[in-house]
């Protein structure tokens, strides 16, 4: 520094090490509290705009008695008296509710690949004897003995709060349609059917219990190593390398209702429910994945994957949504037991949840209460329960929005706090300046000058302070928006909140300055 | 240089008007070198604030080379401190933050002269007043005579038309106080207009001129008959 009467000003400042230092916490405490309080206000706020703009947020849920009570456990093992069926014929309900825009179902599921590593895999567990079929279902069936392994893929339980499903997902419990071998030549045409009632393996784990004589045995699609090379071979079929892909049963107008449109290929259609063929619309990104680096993911359209369920035929590619949550997933048609396959008799009783979306979220209300009418009126008063979703995340953002207003309140008060006490200490060594006040302006300081002189000092002060306080601004806003379950959110709000933050504490650390200039030179001279 | 015309200086207490000035007419020319004596309280220091425009009259005019710099704006009055005026404070006021070097480099800064340039003269300067050795030492690390010889050499940074010295030996041992008028004298003797309040008689005699202040009055404006250079000299 070359400028003799800052160098004053810095020379002060270190020789009053701790007074300054106090003045920089202080104002970084005052700015670090109160950035992290408007950051969390905005971050709500954006949070609760986008969390209630998702179609999640624009439907009513219909569901049984049990389904509804607790949606992560698996419906199957609840012992009830509910006899009440959900399919998908309640869907009707939206042709009685005129506020009703969309009606599906959306039930989650999970496609398990079969590749060389899982062949690999299951081989050494039937050697060891672990998840094989009995020999002489194996035998019987004439499966390869890796086929009845990895009994509880399907049927798991279905976790709940996904980002997009803000009720519980749905636990499937039905008949699903056969798949079909065609193609492979082998003769192994015993796929069964996936996810029956082994719900016992919660978590997906193999037990033992798949193989209880009171349940028919765990079917599945496998191939013998000759043929998996057969399979890979084959271009037309798709061998996902990785495990498995999470995915979705729905009903066609679940792409209408998220707004999803075919990028490649074709989605299903009511024809499709009762249809037999296993097809699937695959996302984004699981259809990147599949196709494999640098192949254009439109190829896959029209082949078919090799998969635990049997071949899965790709009948279209989505557009990308945005959601990660369905970009990487596929989807594949919800089929009600209620119909059978081919047309026969139901398979196993089923339950389901029912999604009816609305164009205009103010409609819920009304639409709940038209679908509770409707459903009381088919089975009966309370036996079906019709839950509105956004009512209770309009509660939970109001009380998110509440306990971020309080907590912007005391930041901002604490930073009128911190910005009274370091401008009153500023004016204090303002006052204990004043005779070098009245000297310097003796020597030829303008007033302008004895501000700028000052306000270098109190805008030094500030930043660092501020500095300091966007450092504790970091964790403290971090561990604030996850305390209240605020997800993603804007580094951009904290950046706003430091500077709005550092605004008032400039406006009090410059009244010192301001006041300083205004001594009077001859008074301060007598001083001297 | 400068005329005070019927000048008059009141302060507003409240109930009371004090008037630490009243109607005092006075006319100082370059190379003067001038004693302002007079008891305590008798309006000297306020005549020399006026003088060096750190305060404002509440009448008549003040001449400043034929301009009336009366009410000035800030920033000008400010101006004309730093380039036409030069203050020595009986208790040196230096800053004790900055050495002796960038204590009389520091109005020279705010007359916009570049770091260089200002840094050359003050040590000129300081030389001059015997300092060289000390120029880096902070004002604490110095005797009052030293300290007094720094204000001398920072009120001469900018080349003042006038030197106001404000009882400039007052704070100081007589031997000391002696070379202080020694060194002002012989800046005087060189050209530079000094007006000085003399607290002390003997250094009073000293001027060539005296002005007796008294209740705000002046009661006498005198040449010195005895004043001889040759005897500062000597």
């Amino acid at each position: 520094m070359r400028d003799e009467s800052g160098k004053i000003i810095v020379r002060r400042f270190w020789n009053r090490t701790l007074e300054s230092l106090l003045l920089i916490l202080a104002v970084a405490m005052g700015v670090g509290a109160a950035a992290s309080g408007l950051s969390l206000i905005a971050n709500i706020g954006s949070y609760s705009k986008e969390t209630l703009a998702s179609p999640a947020y624009r439907e009513i849920i219909v569901s049984t008695q049990n389904n509804a009570t607790d949606m992560t456990d698996p419906v199957i093992l609840k012992p009830t008296q509910d006899n009440v069926v959900l399919t998908t014929k309640d869907l009707d309900a939206a042709t009685m509710v005129p506020q009703v825009a969309h009606a599906y179902i959306s039930n989650q599921t999970e496609l398990r690949f079969i590749n060389q590593a899982e062949a690999e895999r299951e081989a050494t567990m039937v050697r060891d004897g672990f998840g094989g079929p009995p020999p002489e279902e194996a035998a019987t069936t004439g499966v390869p003995s890796s086929a009845t392994a990895a009994t509880a893929t399907a049927g798991t339980a279905a976790s709940a709060g996904t980002a997009t499903a803000p009720t519980a997902a749905t636990t499937e419990i039905e008949a699903v349609p056969t798949p079909t071998t065609s193609g492979t030549g082998t003769g192994t045409a015993t796929a069964s059917s996936a996810g029956t009632a082994n719900a016992g393996a919660a978590t997906g784990t193999r037990t033992q219990s798949a193989r209880t004589s009171d349940r028919p045995p765990q079917e599945r699609f496998g191939l013998s190593s000759a043929e998996l090379e057969v399979a890979v071979a084959d271009a037309s079929i798709i061998i996902g390398q990785q495990e498995n892909l999470a995915g979705y049963r729905v009903t066609p107008q679940f792409f209408d209702a998220w707004s999803m449109k075919a990028g490649s290929g074709s989605l299903f259609t009511d024809s499709d429910l009762s249809g037999t063929q296993s097809i699937v619309v695959l996302g984004s990104e699981a259809a990147m994945v599949l196709a494999g680096e640098g192949k254009d993911p439109a190829s896959l359209v029209g082949k078919k994957i090799l998969a635990r369920q049997g071949y899965q035929t790709v009948v279209g590619i989505l557009q990308s949504t945005g959601k990660a949550v369905y970009d990487g997933a596929y989807f594949t048609p919800y089929r009600s037991g209620a119909t059978g396959f081919g047309g026969g008799p139901p398979m196993r009783s089923m339950n389901t949840q029912l999604r009816f979306s609305v164009a205009d979220p103010k409609s819920l209300t009304e639409t709940a209460a038209g679908l509770t009418e409707w459903f009381d009126s088919q089975y009966g008063e309370g036996r079906i329960v019709v839950s509105n979703p956004r009512a209770e995340t309009e509660r939970l953002m109001a009380r998110n929005t509440g306990i971020g207003l309080l907590i912007l309140f005391l930041s901002l008060a604490g930073l009128f706090i911190a910005s009274v006490n370091v401008s009153n200490i500023l004016m204090g060594r303002g006052l204990r300046m004043r005779k070098n006040v009245g000297i310097l302006m003796a020597l030829g300081a303008s007033r302008a000058a004895i501000i700028t002189l000052f306000a270098k000092e109190a805008l030094a002060i500030s930043a660092a302070g501020s500095l300091l306080g966007a450092l504790l601004a970091l964790p403290l806003s971090a561990s604030m928006r996850n305390a209240l379950g605020i997800t993603g959110g804007s580094w951009w709000y904290l950046l706003v909140g430091i500077a709005a933050a550092w605004v008032p504490t400039i406006i009090f650390s410059l009244m010192p300055a301001r006041q300083n200039s205004m001594i009077d030179p001859a008074q301060a001279m007598r001083v001297a | 240089m400068i005329t005070l015309q019927n000048v008059g200086k009141a302060y507003d207490l409240g109930d009371v008007k004090v008037h630490a000035l009243k109607n005092l007419s006075l006319t100082i020319d370059r190379g003067e070198y001038i004693a302002v004596m007079g008891p305590s309280g008798s309006g000297k220091s306020t005549l020399m604030h006026i003088l060096g425009i750190l305060d404002s009259i509440t009448s008549g005019r003040y001449m400043l080379e034929d301009y009336d710099i009366t009410n000035l704006p800030d920033k000008e009055q400010a101006r004309i401190r730093n380039k036409h005026f030069g203050f020595i404070f009986q208790s040196f006021n230096l800053f004790s933050e900055l050495s002796a070097l960038e204590n009389v480099m520091l109005p020279m800064s705010y007359a916009g002269i570049a770091y260089k340039a200002r840094k050359e003269r003050a040590s000129a300067l300081l030389e001059e007043v015997g300092l060289t050795s000390r120029m880096h030492h902070l004002p604490t690390m110095m005797s009052g005579g030293e300290q007094q010889r720094v204000a001398i050499a920072r009120a001469l940074s900018n080349e003042p038309d006038l030197i106001l010295a404000d009882e400039p030996t007052g704070n100081l041992p007589s031997d000391k106080g002696e070379e202080i008028m020694r060194i002002l004298e012989g800046f005087n003797a060189r050209g530079v207009t000094i007006v000085m309040v003399a607290h002390n008689p003997e250094q009073g005699k000293r001027a060539k001129r005296r002005l007796y202040i008294k209740d705000g009055e002046l009661q006498r404006d005198e040449l010195n008959a005895t004043y001889s250079l040759e005897k500062i000299d000597a």
